[in-house]
């Protein structure tokens, strides 16, 4: 009796465990890190759309809080590197994808573009960073528009300052408002989080060589030693350090960004993802903050995306999602929360609340587009860590020589030359 | 009660597999900081020392241990100094001995990452406990930067690890003191020594096993001070306060490259080594008799 208990027993164990181990057929595993207000929302429409035609499945998100997904980003590594991939997860572009490309992580979507003419309604720009060797392997779903600058309206109409448009008109209102008023700080700026000192570093790089020399720096096809545009964009970078917030080391982006409101500071050079912050501590466009973007005829900024993972554990509900985020209607409602623009160009610009992402879509769809270097993947993971050190320490002395040559032999150490040979192909 | 060898190894078998799963780590580690990897996965194709060759020609990586070096002068003197003087002050009274020394302790019981948030909000130039004060007394705090300012920064960081450990030095060095006999400081006091030289020649040479302890214990906290570094200032501004266990991260995490980041936990190690083990075989030798 005991022994049918005992064997009654470990079979219940065994086929418990069997059913935890095996996955379910009624199951998505998605992994993203869109933990915070507004980010939720956004990918929660999404997942509405998701359930129903997908009705009885269980959506598993697994998100992992830590904004900038560097700790999603370190779990993920794991599951993937042991064989355990979710189905599909939150991606950027550019060289951070083709890191998981060439360790064998991801599965061709080129079918899904194909069958939803993806290619043709979207700008070149995204088909060029998500296009590897002929292959793309992910859809991208919002675009973040990085080349804004954001201005107090009171504090330049008091110095007597047009918001400037161009990099020569930026550096004259720096110097017209430190003038004008001693006590304000020109050009707010955050380094809590090291990166947004390579965003001002692509806006020289931008304005002092256009586009195309801004793509050839961020992906090494030139000689940081010798070459005469690249020292004059660092030049440029070193003359407004003086107009800059001096205690930039301490100040988070959104903390950096309120400087605006207690007029501090007159100027702030951040992403579109600022103008939800703006609105939740209740500052009003185009009355208290106005925003022009630097340099006016191009659309620079960074998409997220969702690939295909190899070996996903439900191939066919993670293709759905994928196919689903080229949908108009999906791209429209996730961007209407997340505070983006849609990547397709068949949305239209009206469908947005606010006069600053109506002209981001409207520039998205007519511009020269171009994808910023850290977190849209132009520079490759090393070289865009140190490039984030390379530069705060830059901010702190100014000295162009010595960041020259540091930039350079990270250059050369991290081999970007060779590494960002599919940008060119 | 009778020894069962049996029951000694099924209880004994769960330490010895997690301790020997770490030192498996450990062993994986040297390995592979020997290794060539690409990106987060494992080539094992052996590269002999152009991790090390590649960390040593880094300016990043001297600008680090120059950091490491300035923790261990200005955090381990003045901790164990203070240490020594309030265990000293605090020995006389008796019942404030146990008040002030909860008092002096309790900083301990927090971990680095909220003393460093902690002290990363009073050190904000802008609206930071420090400068407000400041600024009620009619100070001008707009050059007061203080872990935004480059050069002060370190110093600012170091002084929060004082803050917290200052209490460790002061029990290890009272439990020392108390183990003293009475009868010397007496004999001391009738002679007229005055209180620096009861301290310092007489105090301080027979508390050796005191300062073995407490020093050796803040050498290898300053050899491992990561999570103050991250949540203070990230390393910055720029590099500024940057420490080899958090290059060693940055390298491993951040720039994918596993290997580099293997080869400067291996000089992590090496310098811990090289710093403890000798000193340690020296001061006891000198100290404990």
């Amino acid at each position: 009796m005991k022994k049918i208990l005992v064997a009654g027993m470990a079979l219940l164990l065994f086929l418990g465990m069997a059913a935890v181990l095996f996955p379910q057929e009624k199951e998505f595993i998605i992994f993203h890190y869109w933990t915070a207000g507004g980010e939720k929302e956004a990918i929660d429409e999404l997942f509405k759309i998701f359930q129903q035609a997908n009705p009885g499945v269980k959506i598993l998100e697994n998100p992992v809080a830590g904004g900038g997904g560097a700790n999603m980003l370190a779990v993920l590594m794991g599951n993937l590197e042991s064989g355990n991939p979710p189905d599909t997860f939150q991606d950027h572009q550019g060289n951070q994808q083709k890191a998981f490309i060439d360790a064998g992580y991801l599965d061709t979507v080129n079918d899904i573009w194909n069958k939803t003419k993806f290619e043709s309604r979207i700008n070149p720009v995204w088909v060029k960073t998500l296009k590897f060797n002929g292959k793309v392997y992910s859809v991208p779903i919002n675009a973040h528009r990085t080349n804004w600058l954001w201005h107090n309206i009171a504090i330049l109409k008091d110095a007597g300052v047009k918001a400037p448009e161009t990099y020569d008109e930026l550096l004259a209102a720096c110097k017209k408002v430190k003038a004008a008023k001693p006590d304000v700080w020109p050009l707010s700026l955050g380094t809590r989080e090291k990166v947004w000192s390579t965003y001002l570093y692509d806006m020289c790089l931008l304005t002092t060589g256009g586009p195309d020399f801004y793509e050839k720096a961020n992906t090494g096809q030139i000689n940081f030693t010798t070459d005469a545009t690249f020292r004059k964009s660092m030049d440029r970078y070193a003359a407004l350090i003086p107009y800059i917030y001096p205690y930039h080391a301490t100040k988070s982006w959104d903390e950096a960004g309120a400087l605006i409101k207690s007029g501090e500071a007159a100027m702030y050079w951040m992403g579109d993802w600022i103008l939800g912050y703006y609105l939740a501590i209740g500052m009003q466009p185009n009355k208290d903050f106005g925003v022009t973007a630097i340099p006016k005829n191009v659309w620079m900024g960074h998409a997220d995306t969702f690939p295909l993972a190899k070996g996903a554990p439900h191939p066919k509900l993670a293709k759905y999602w994928i196919e689903m985020c080229t949908t108009n209607e999906a791209q429209k409602n996730f961007n209407l929360k997340k505070g983006s623009v849609t990547i397709v160009r068949d949305v239209p610009p009206s469908v947005y609340p606010d006069p600053f992402r109506q002209r981001s879509a409207k520039d998205l769809a007519s511009l020269r587009g171009v994808i910023d270097g850290y977190h849209g993947g132009m520079m490759t993971a090393a070289f865009g860590d140190d490039m984030q050190d390379i530069l705060t320490q830059f901010l702190t002395n100014g000295d162009v020589s010595s960041a020259i040559k540091e930039i350079a032999a990270s250059a050369a150490r991290n081999n970007i030359k060779t590494a960002n040979d599919w940008f060119w192909k | 009660m009778k020894y069962s060898k049996a029951y000694g190894i099924a209880f004994l078998a769960p330490v010895v597999i997690s301790v020997g799963i770490i030192y498996v780590m450990i062993l994986w580690d040297l390995v592979s900081a020997f290794t060539i990897w690409e990106g987060m996965r494992a080539t094992w194709k052996f590269a002999g020392i152009i991790n090390f060759l590649n960390l040593l020609e880094l300016r990043r990586f001297w600008v680090n241990v120059q950091n490491n070096f300035l923790w261990l002068i200005f955090f381990i003197v003045p901790t164990t100094l203070l240490g020594l003087i309030l265990a000293y002050l605090f020995h006389g009274l008796r019942r404030a001995e146990k008040v002030f020394r909860q008092i002096f302790l309790y900083p301990m019981a927090l971990a680095f990452i909220v003393t460093g948030a902690l002290w990363a909000w009073m050190y904000d130039p802008g609206s930071g406990l420090i400068n407000s004060l400041l600024r009620l007394l009619g100070v001008n705090t707009a050059k007061l930067g203080w872990i935004a300012l480059p050069n002060v920064a370190i110093f600012c960081m170091i002084f929060s690890a004082f803050w917290q450990y200052v209490g460790f030095a002061l029990v290890i060095y009272m439990g020392a003191i108390r183990g003293l006999s009475d009868a010397m400081v007496e004999a001391a006091n009738i002679d007229g020594a005055g209180h620096f030289r009861i301290l310092f020649q007489i105090i301080f040479p027979n508390v050796g096993h005191g300062t073995l302890i407490c020093t050796t214990m803040l050498a290898i906290t300053t050899m491992k001070v990561f999570d103050l570094v991250w949540i203070m200032t990230g390393g910055g501004p720029g590099i500024k306060t940057e420490v080899l266990p958090y290059m060693m991260y940055r390298m491993t995490y951040s720039q994918h490259n596993v290997g580099m980041g293997a080869a400067a936990s291996v000089v992590i190690l090496i310098l811990a080594a090289a710093m403890v083990i000798p000193y340690s075989q020296w001061a006891i030798k000198k100290w404990v008799r």
